[in-house]
């Protein structure tokens, strides 16, 4: 199995095309998320949305894919008919290799499985190496090409129970066989919030089966540094990856990370490709050193079975410790002062960890040791507002109109989300979030102007989307006793409009997008034709309706 | 009286982002609808692709306000000389 160079790219999102296609003399690759673009019908099946597909792959240069909703570092195994779908777009796509996070976003209480609404770090002990290299070879037995795990944030006080950030790592991809996407915002993020330092964590690990490297900007909130996608990269962490990158000799793409809804709003495209041209100098600066490859060969990746755990220390009940001690950091670049080794008070499980920073993240207490103990942590609540933040932005993304409605109401829309939440917890996808917060605005039975026709006319929108039988010709229709464009219109430019014609209206939603129809009163008559209602009714397309 | 920022928004005709101001209440746009809503939709499938913060929600928020800052707050003299909201006098309740 060969890995070729990509090069240089950044993450594919809709709002980035136009970035993209003009600026392909500094962009190789592109890494897709293809789970951005994937649909969850309402059978519990997934499937990619084909136009997104068609157009990833007509941009002119190559791709590479980073899955983002299956995290190999959980006791929950990856769901198979995901990786299924994940090996076929790797294809489609003709990635070289595809990479999926060391965290995990799903936890059992009981019997049952709920979604976090973020990815977590897992735990870091023997047997969460275990759980993950499980989830490892899960994926990889699915796919075509060489898989590697990403190196992820942990917003958490180090334990004395865990390995180290590096060293957990590096005993996961020695036994799994798997390569590195090593995520220099990441680690940098992990010291400046008092885990440890990126050095050490760069000597724990196998450099040579580092493959690829992302490379973002973040932000400050709350003490702590967030890896946020935010916009430039940090020059002090610049000067890290300038050390880091040049001994890096199976090196194969750097990315550059940014989250969209900071394009244009904080950050402008000379911005970004000046971050690209950075890159591009790293990256030079790398292959000077050790040479372009087309297709590499790539034995370090064989598994390493006879990998010596000699060197890991265990408890008295069999739980490994870190083989680094943890201390107090000192490092002057730290934002975090709380850093110090936190005191679990005995060992705990990896299912047991799973539920209680699951359930404690989306708002829930945990009367256990454990739980009483992290919820002590000061991370908790960062969590909690990141969550916020996601779900409520999956909202105003697919429920533009509801969602709007709601905030230029008289109610508390904030309000209104928390008794949301506290009731539903999260959903992995945008459109379960929608549909689920859809049944929930009903169920209130609200007495706001519009509400009720707009929820009907979104949930339509929803269904249509992610049902491929809409494909085929069927559609959903919503009945209004004015015009539905005037509503829209002004809830584009988020207001209420003080106006408004009556009549009957209707709009009829299908996977070609939306159409008003106005039934004229000679019409009337004839809506028992069905057919003849849009031959006589007065009829706007709203064309391109890219929903 | 109208804020320098509003009063410059307003004589454009289009105020900050996507939003542009109608004098009155009439059919809309289809295209501009399509275009305004096709420039929130990015990610629709699995969001949280990292470990930072979306700001989408408190961009939308924030706009919110700012629109009805501008247009409960401000007001504008008109031609019989008499102080009227500007929310008002460009037919927009909020």
């Amino acid at each position: 199995m060969n890995i070729p160079d990509r090069g240089i790219g950044i993450t594919y999102f809709l709002s980035l095309e136009p970035f993209i296609e003009s600026n392909m003399d500094v962009i190789d690759v592109v890494e897709v998320e293809p789970q951005n673009f994937w649909l969850h019908t309402l059978s519990n099946r997934f499937r990619m949305d084909d136009d997104i597909s068609k157009r990833i792959m007509a941009l002119p240069c190559k791709k590479i894919v980073h899955s983002v909703s299956i995290p190999v570092g959980g006791s929950v195994t990856p769901d198979p008919q995901q990786v299924s779908l994940l090996a076929h777009i790797v294809d489609e796509l003709d990635a070289a290799w595809a990479s999926e996070h060391l965290a995990f976003n799903r936890a059992r209480v009981g019997a049952e499985i709920f979604n976090t609404g973020f990815l977590l770090p897992p735990s870091q002990t023997e047997e969460g190496v275990e759980y993950a290299i499980r989830s490892i070879r899960a994926i990889m037995g699915a796919l075509s090409v060489p898989f590697a795990v990403e190196t992820g944030v942990n917003y958490l006080k180090p334990n004395e129970h865990e390995f180290s950030d590096g060293e957990f790592i590096a005993r996961i991809v020695k036994k799994a066989g798997c390569g590195i996407l090593l995520d220099l915002h990441n680690i940098w993020t992990n010291e400046m919030n008092g885990r440890q330092r990126v050095d050490e964590f760069i000597e724990d690990i196998p450099l040579d089966m580092v493959w690829e490297v992302h490379l973002a900007g973040g932000v400050e909130e709350d003490g702590y540094w967030l890896d946020a996608h935010a916009g430039a990269i940090p020059e002090d962490l610049l000067r890290v990856a300038e050390r880091i990158i040049p001994r890096l000799k199976n090196l194969h793409a750097i990315i550059f990370e940014l989250y969209p809804s900071y394009y244009k709003s904080e950050v402008t495209p000379e911005l970004v490709r000046e971050q690209l041209e950075i890159l591009h100098d790293l990256w030079d600066i790398n292959k000077r050193r050790f040479g372009y490859t087309n297709n590499s060969s790539v034995d370090h990746i064989q598994r390493d079975d006879s990998y010596d755990d000699d060197d890991v220390c265990y408890d008295n009940v069999g739980n490994s410790c870190s083989i680094n001690t943890m201390t107090e950091d000192t490092s002057s670049s730290s934002i975090n002062s709380n850093s110090y080794v936190h005191d679990y008070n005995g060992p705990y499980e990896v299912e047991e960890w799973e539920y209680t920073l699951g359930r404690l993240v989306i708002g829930y207490e945990v009367n256990t040791e454990l739980g009483r103990r992290l919820s002590a942590d000061k991370a908790i609540p960062v969590y909690r507002r990141l969550i916020s933040s996601f779900r409520s932005s999956m909202l105003i993304r697919a429920l533009p109109f509801t969602s709007r409605l709601l905030m230029l109401s008289s109610i508390d829309y904030e309000e209104l989300l928390s008794s949301f939440w506290s009731n539903n917890a999260p959903a992995l996808f945008t459109t379960d979030e929608a549909l689920s917060f859809l049944n929930y605005i009903e169920g209130l039975d609200l007495d706001i102007p519009y509400i009720k026709d707009v929820v009907a006319l979104e949930r339509a929108i929803l269904v249509c989307r992610v049902e491929d039988d809409y494909d085929g010709g069927k559609s959903e229709e919503v009945s209004f006793d004015y015009d539905p464009t005037i509503l829209l219109g002004a809830l584009i430019q988020r207001r209420i409009p003080t106006e408004i014609n009556r009549g009957r209206f209707r709009i009829v939603v299908s996977s070609a997008g939306l159409r008003c129809i106005k039934v004229s009163d000679d019409v009337t008559s004839e809506i028992g034709r069905g057919m003849d209602m849009q031959k006589s009714g007065e009829e706007r397309e709203m064309r391109s309706w890219n929903h | 009286m109208v804020s320098k920022v509003a009063a410059r928004r307003i004589r454009a005709d289009v105020t900050f982002d996507h939003i542009v101001v109608l004098p009155k209440e009439a059919s809309y746009n289809i295209q501009a609808i399509s275009e305004s809503i096709k420039n929130i939709l990015d990610i629709y499938g699995c969001p949280n692709c990292h470990s930072g913060r979306d700001i989408l929600f408190k961009n939308e928020e924030s706009m919110i306000r700012d629109i009805r800052s501008i247009f409960m707050n401000d007001f504008v003299i008109t031609k019989d000389l008499r102080a009227r909201p500007l929310g008002e006098a460009f037919n927009i309740t909020l």
